[in-house]
């Protein structure tokens, strides 16, 4: 391992009671890429994020994050929930929501200073929420909820961005000021991971792409992984592949 | 109502607020305490969808209490308090353990714990109730509360439990909030949340305990659930629902003395429940945020601005 990796996953197995869900996985990101997780439904996607944030005890197997492990290393790492985890009918503005993402810096009771304060308002700003920031968000559409979520992580800041599904349910306007969004931070130096389920964007929106169906079946550039051999083995014969010109495209 | 009873109803309550007896100074304090104490407690359970373990843990209280009776021989609050606080812990605990397969869920599993720890108490209390010093132990109190029965001793010892639970909720207001909001996220900043739920598990079982005095074990989730459920039609942010769940939970607490001292034989935790749920109509007819009515008045509106000229 080098010391400038950003994420490094080394032999990782992770299980639900008795039954293995992730098998022997080995992952390795280094600053300043954008990065998909791909696979089927049950392919252990979920499982691994949660992995990766702490929410889920590994078997065996080291995650380490900008060269540290555990706790130390998940605070380099910013966290991007599925939108249904979420009780969409709390008591709070999407303001309050973005202003969770300084509580890991401002601790339990230090008041928020101007660089806090900067930070929520900057976040906002970067996906046009501004606007809206006082309505209550069980009262903003699918699309607005998902850029508050990203608010927030860019109000953490961090070195590690993971997205759980940050497209599904959201309208084509909010899909494209994401990923306009994930590039900014891309181009910042940092890396950003996002589980993704949609294969037909799949090459435009990522550098790098790891296919996980238990196991890691392939990892590495796009354009050297995402062939119809990797895709099929990832997805088994669930796949409708169609070669067109040079490019790939996939329908699950 | 004839204008001979709204008067006689008047000078009783004027008589209970200006406290000349030190019984109706006790109970409006012990009410309030209580009403507060779970109106901040019950937020928190109300917005994590929580609510019935506050009332499994109040019904299991009861055995507690009825043991520690059997034990003791005497109505010694410490010794009550304790058997209730155990007895509650041990129902909490028996919930989380048999719902944890995947045949029983959490909502059967609070029904069985309610009903069988409710169950043991009753028989014991039976009977204690038949027995010769049983009679004179009025345990009957800790069904619907009596809150003219709490002692200063005990009013202490509620008021102090508040102003600690108070503190604690200030200090871990941060990270409780954010795991009722969004557990995963709180993980991922490697925030402890099973010593949080934990500690939320905890405060609700004090609540439950410092309030079956006052309230009774039938009802005192009530008082867990109505307040924080009306303040959600109040405020679009959680220290506004906190505040307006604490003020509602204290003035049902106070109307509901008042009532229960100017109605002689009327138990203090039915009234005090009365005027919370009537708290709660209010809000879901005229709250702010989601009641009925600013809700039509909003649709009204759209509607005129979508046609102008044309409302009509």
């Amino acid at each position: 391992m080098s010391a400038g990796d950003a994420l490094t996953i080394q032999h990782l197995n992770l299980s639900y009671g008795a039954e293995r869900v992730v098998e022997d996985v080995n992952v390795k990101l280094k600053p300043g890429s954008l990065v998909g997780i791909v696979g089927p439904n049950g392919a252990g996607k979920s499982t691994l994020i949660k992995a990766i944030a702490g929410a889920k005890e590994p078997d065996s197997g080291t995650i380490t994050i900008c060269g540290e492990e555990g706790r130390r290393g998940r605070r380099h790492l910013t966290y991007v929930p599925q939108r249904g985890e979420v009780d969409w009918d709390f008591p709070i503005t999407a303001e309050e929501v973005v202003r969770q993402g300084r509580f890991a810096h401002v601790g339990l009771l230090r008041r928020f200073r101007g660089d806090d304060k900067a930070a929520v308002t900057d976040a906002l700003q970067a996906v046009a929420m501004t606007a809206l920031k006082h309505r209550q968000i069980g009262e903003l559409s699918g699309g607005q909820q998902q850029r508050v979520f990203l608010a927030r992580a860019l109000a953490q800041g961090g070195e590690v961005f993971l997205m759980d599904e940050p497209f599904a349910g959201v309208d084509a306007a909010t899909e494209k000021a994401i990923v306009e969004v994930l590039r900014a931070l891309r181009d910042a130096g940092k890396t950003v991971v996002v589980v993704h389920h949609d294969l037909v964007t799949v090459s435009d929106y990522f550098d790098e792409l790891v296919l996980l169906n238990r196991t890691i079946i392939a990892q590495g550039p796009t354009a050297e992984v995402f062939t119809p051999d990797n895709m099929r083995e990832t997805y088994g014969g669930n796949l409708a592949i169609f070669d067109r010109r040079d490019a790939v495209a996939v329908v699950e | 109502m004839e204008t001979g009873s709204t008067d006689i109803f008047l000078s009783r309550a004027a008589e209970f607020f200006s406290l000349q007896y030190d019984f109706a100074l006790y109970a409006l304090l012990a009410a309030v305490l209580v009403g507060v104490i779970c109106g901040l407690v019950g937020t928190f359970m109300v917005l994590r969808g929580m609510s019935l373990v506050g009332d499994a843990a109040g019904h299991a209280t009861l055995p507690g209490v009825a043991i520690a009776f059997l034990l003791t021989g005497t109505k010694s609050a410490p010794a009550l308090l304790l058997g209730a606080l155990v007895s509650a812990v041990l129902g909490a605990m028996t919930i989380t353990w048999i719902s944890r397969g995947p045949r029983v869920r959490a909502d059967a599993a609070i029904g069985i714990v309610l009903s069988t720890f409710f169950g043991l108490g009753i028989v014991l209390l039976s009977y204690i109730q038949a027995s010769p010093t049983g009679q004179q132990a009025g345990l009957s109190e800790y069904l619907f509360g009596n809150a003219a029965a709490v002692t200063p001793a005990q009013i202490g010892v509620v008021a102090l439990a508040g102003a600690v639970l108070v503190v604690l909720v200030g200090i871990f207001y941060r990270p409780l909030s954010l795991m009722v909001f969004d557990e995963r996220f709180a993980q991922s900043l490697g925030l402890p949340t099973h010593w949080l739920e934990l500690g939320l598990m905890s405060a609700l079982a004090v609540a439950v305990v410092l309030s079956i005095q006052a309230v009774g074990v039938i009802l005192v989730a009530a008082m867990l659930i109505i307040p924080p459920s009306a303040a959600r039609f109040l405020s679009k942010k959680l220290p506004g629902v906190m505040v307006a769940s604490v003020v509602m939970g204290g003035v049902s607490g106070a109307l509901g003395a008042m009532l229960s001292y100017v109605y002689e034989g009327v138990a203090t935790g039915p009234a005090m429940v009365l005027v919370a749920v009537f708290f709660f109509a209010l809000a879901l007819g005229f709250g702010p945020v989601g009641g009925a009515l600013p809700r039509a008045l909003r649709r009204r509106r759209a509607r005129q601005r979508a046609m102008p000229g044309g409302a009509r």
